[in-house]
């Protein structure tokens, strides 16, 4: 059981907002999908629940058409950046109706999160901060208990300790009720611990699918006094650098010599950030 | 499941409209009525039809929130465009209801004060719009059903218009929604000209709108039949609601 997205492009004009993307989502299994702003994430999540239709291609949902299609859309929550509740509507009546739209959904549970991030459930959606507006919408989600939860920018406005707790429910979510969770984001760092499988869009195509281990085992970081990491970096492909005082970083694809470490330098994983600058081209940007 | 749960939100948000309308229209009529019993003066002289105006105001507005926050919402849990198309289709029934309670307001209206100005010796000159426009008689419940048909009608139809122009506005960007503005403005003042000068309609108190269509509905002047009216009624609602039908296939959410 999975989400096909087959050769699917989608143009505004004479831009190419996603560009014949091919891939699948599986159930069970947390996604990120990262990109730049602009790479076209939130047109492809828009395609997938029937929110605009492609240009061309095809999204199957559980082998059904997803588009206008009632029954494979009831297996997908999107929740979006753009509000699409009528701004009077309050969070309970939001859940209220999500349960009538969404046979699964567990409206006590929704109640449950609600109340964890100290949100007024009374309060009409539009007189809600940005912060807790993005909560709300979190709320629908994950109570829809739909089988391909998609959040997209889930952390818009959201402070870091609302943003944790997000994280944490996700995950708790996740292991007491599994099912497909897809965060799509350009905000790795904070994802990243979270992420299963990973698609990668850049400029409106798919440039890497594959599990967070696999990408991650692309290479390595070594960590340890700058003068013994720039050493050791030299010829190598250093995609990226930190450095705390005398302490360096080095982010390093390929696993070249790997096994010559010299002593006083340590070995750790490489940093899914790091990695996703160098695939979608950032870093030369920014020189 | 979807459809079910998309009309059950569409009637349970215009039926809440309609009880505050309803609600809300109680107290000029009470209001009204005080007013005729305090001081035995005779001003129940105006024509119904101020009733029946403002439940084809409450039908447009209807119609025009019908489209674009509704849209949004549906898509929002999955409805598919078909599917919110028909249930707006299915929630045009509703102009019955509306049709049902402006009737009724009518018939306890007129009822009321001939009985408050009856006790104090003032005649009442009530007289139904729509029975000298239609020139229609018989038993109080033919009259009653033939109004409430007549209303109905007028309901559904204006519930579309304004649904459609809320699809056709949506979809518009902000240069082509000034343009149309001005358009739609210019007619309106174009109308209310034709209107002074048709003078027939101008004469029977009717708002220019409904001149225009009872002038291409009815078969002009002096020829007014309910048979042509539910018919031009029941061509305006399809014609209405397939237009927007062919506007919501392919419509998406602006940001």
């Amino acid at each position: 059981m999975s989400i096909e997205i087959k050769n699917v492009t989608k143009k505004f004009g004479k831009t190419v907002a996603v560009d014949a993307i091919t891939a699948k989502i599986d159930e069970d299994k947390i996604y990120g999908i990262l990109g730049r702003n602009g790479a076209g994430k939130s047109t492809l999540l828009n395609i997938i629940s029937n929110r605009i239709i492609a240009t061309d291609g095809e999204v199957l949902v559980d082998g059904e058409e997803a588009v206008e299609n009632n029954s494979a859309q009831e297996k997908v929550f999107l929740m979006s950046e753009v509000d699409m509740y009528p701004s009077s509507m309050n969070t309970a009546e939001i859940l209220k109706w999500t349960a009538k739209f969404y046979p699964d959904t567990d409206v006590e549970k929704g109640k449950e999160i609600a109340k964890r991030f100290t949100l007024d459930t009374k309060k009409g959606i539009g007189q809600l901060s940005t912060g807790y507006r993005t909560i709300a919408k979190f709320v629908a989600a994950i109570a829809s208990n739909a089988k391909y939860t998609f959040l997209d920018e889930p952390v818009l406005g959201l402070d870091a300790n609302h943003r944790e707790l997000l994280y944490k429910i996700i995950v708790e979510e996740y292991a007491e009720n599994p099912r497909m969770i897809a965060v799509a984001t350009h905000i790795i760092e904070e994802v990243a611990g979270l992420l299963e499988e990973v698609i990668i869009i850049e400029k409106g195509k798919v440039i890497e699918t594959d599990s967070v281990e696999n990408l991650l085992s692309r290479g390595y970081g070594v960590t340890g006094k700058a003068e013994l990491v720039d050493g050791f970096c030299a010829n190598k492909n250093v995609i990226g650098t930190e450095s705390i005082g005398s302490l360096k970083i080095a982010y390093i694809l390929g696993h070249d010599n790997i096994s010559e470490i010299p002593d006083g330098l340590e070995i750790s994983p490489l940093n899914l950030q790091k990695l996703f600058i160098v695939l979608t081209g950032g870093e030369e940007e920014a020189k | 499941m979807k459809l079910k749960a998309a009309v059950l939100y569409r009637y349970q948000k215009y039926l809440k409209a309609i009880g505050l309308f309803c609600g809300l229209l109680l107290i000029p009529v009470i209001g009204a009525l005080i007013a005729t019993k305090m001081n035995n003066y005779e001003i129940f002289t105006r024509d119904s039809f101020y009733m029946f105006a403002l439940c084809a105001i409450l039908s447009f507005i209807i119609g025009i929130t019908s489209y674009k926050p509704v849209f949004k919402f549906f898509l929002q849990n999955g409805v598919s465009r078909q599917s919110t198309h028909l249930s707006f289709v299915l929630s045009l029934p509703l102009g019955i209801v509306l049709a049902l309670a402006e009737t009724i307001y009518h018939n306890v209206f007129v009822r009321v004060s001939e009985m408050l100005t009856d006790s104090t010796g003032v005649k009442t000159a009530w007289f139904d719009m729509f029975s000298r426009v239609f020139n229609y008689n018989g038993s109080p419940l033919k009259i009653f059903v033939l109004r409430v048909v007549i209303g109905s009608l007028a309901f559904m139809m204006l519930m579309s218009f304004g649904y459609l122009m809320s699809a056709i506005f949506s979809g518009m960007k902000p240069f082509y929604k000034l343009i149309v503005s001005v358009v739609l403005v210019v007619l309106i003042i174009l109308s209310f000209v034709i209107s002074s000068v048709t003078d027939s309609y101008a004469s029977m108190g009717m708002p220019t709108w409904l001149a225009f269509i009872a002038f291409f509905a009815l078969g002009g002047i002096g020829s007014y039949y309910v048979d042509h009216y539910i018919a031009a009624m029941i061509i305006l609602t399809v014609l209405f609601t397939s237009i927007s039908h062919l506007l919501i296939r392919k419509a998406i959410v602006r940001k």
